[in-house]
């Protein structure tokens, strides 16, 4: 176990999720920091609703952090929270219907501030106003595409390409043999690939 | 040999290329078919631009709103528990013996009188028990059944196999089911 002293950011996950144990709030502090993009992202991108992904990413986290104790270590702790992650999303869309993707805010939304809430809001890797102009709109063309996809689809395509997960690490995570994955993951890419024929032509 | 080169590449194989590990024979026929390369080329634009979305940021104090829904549990390390143990079973052991050396007469005293009381109610228990079987109904029976060497092996044989029935059944009841992912049950 790391000495009080030690910075957690150095510290790998296990050591991290270690110190939780220990009951250093600093150290749920440290796992929230860590994964709070990567899951906010799936999540939004599976539920397509900024205010739901934020309740749904809180969840996430209040779960895994409140059984933290259940957390076996030979185990990645990113398996263990985006599994959480997916089973809450995929929960959330069988309870109920969601509207279609909107960069512009949820045509639901009646306040200013509700529309502003559930608007897509782009992360800070663009480099340049033009970079950042082209790739929110190729992301926006392929954001939709993504959301035609199938949840299970969605799901798989996301962890594999976005997360750069191996295909066993998500056979592991979402419960689905291996073959499963494969397939989903080829027949989203075959799906994705007719959406967005336009933009290689 | 000829058929692999001749066959489109699979969606494993559009994979291995995309991972750069294709083989060299599926490579050949990759570079000769254009439908294929246009499949992979596509495929690798879809990775790419996949693989380049931007990551989201949730609202300000996201992380504040999850720690006050989460329980912070402080486990006691080992050393800890294992002083509170030392504190709880051997602090009284001491003290029980260091009573017992300071006052051996009372000790034996106690002992003695706790024996005979312990004997008598043993001794009155087994006589209890015992005329309470001897005035059943069904006794002479039951001790019919142990006047034949027979009768006793069909007795015991019986018990053995009833035993035996009884541990297979309580094993099987027993064997857990083995979860596929066991350590994302939450």
């Amino acid at each position: 176990m790391a000495k009080p002293g030690i910075d957690l950011a150095t510290l790998s996950d296990q050591d991290v999720v270690l110190e939780a144990r220990a009951g250093r709030q600093a150290a749920y502090r440290e796992l929230v920091r860590r994964y709070e993009r990567p899951i906010f992202s799936l999540i939004y991108r599976m539920v397509r609703n900024r205010e739901q992904a934020e309740d749904l990413s809180q969840e996430t986290f209040v779960k895994a952090l409140n059984a933290i104790e259940s957390y076996r270590p030979e185990y990645k702790f990113s398996s263990w929270i985006f599994k959480i992650a997916n089973n809450v999303s995929i929960d959330h869309l069988r309870r109920r219907e969601l509207d279609t993707l909107s960069l512009d805010g949820s045509p639901h939304a009646l306040t200013p501030e509700a529309i502003q809430a559930s608007a897509l809001q782009l992360g800070d890797r663009q480099e340049t106003a033009l970079e950042e102009l082209e790739a929110k709109e190729l992301g926006g063309e392929i954001e939709v595409a993504i959301a035609g996809l199938r949840p299970e689809y969605r799901a798989c395509i996301l962890l594999r390409h976005v997360e750069g997960r191996p295909y066993e690490e998500i056979a592991t995570m979402l419960d689905l043999p291996l073959g499963t994955v494969k397939t989903y993951i080829h027949r989203a890419r075959g799906e994705l690939r007719q959406a967005l024929a336009h933009l290689r032509q | 040999m000829t058929d692999l080169i001749a066959t489109h590449l699979t969606p494993d194989e559009l994979d291995d290329w995309l991972a750069g590990s294709l083989a060299r024979n599926r490579e050949a026929h990759l570079h000769g078919c254009a439908d294929c390369r246009h499949l992979a080329d596509a495929d690798r634009t879809l990775a790419h631009l996949l693989g380049t979305l931007p990551l989201f940021t949730p609202a300000a104090g996201f992380s504040d709103r999850v720690m006050a829904r989460v329980e912070v549990r402080r486990r006691a390390r080992p050393v800890v528990v294992a002083a509170a143990l030392a504190a709880g079973v051997l602090l009284p052991m001491a003290a029980s013996v260091a009573w017992s050396l300071a006052n051996p007469d009372t000790l034996s005293q106690l002992l003695q009188g706790a024996g005979q009381g312990v004997g008598g109610l043993w001794l009155t228990a087994v006589r209890s028990v015992g005329s309470t079987l001897l005035a059943q109904p069904w006794y002479p029976w039951v001790r019919g059944l142990f006047e034949s060497p027979a009768r006793l092996g069909l007795v015991f044989g019986a018990n053995a196999v009833a035993y035996a029935g009884g541990v297979l059944v309580l094993r099987r009841l027993m064997a857990l089911p083995t979860p596929r992912v066991a350590h994302a049950e939450i």
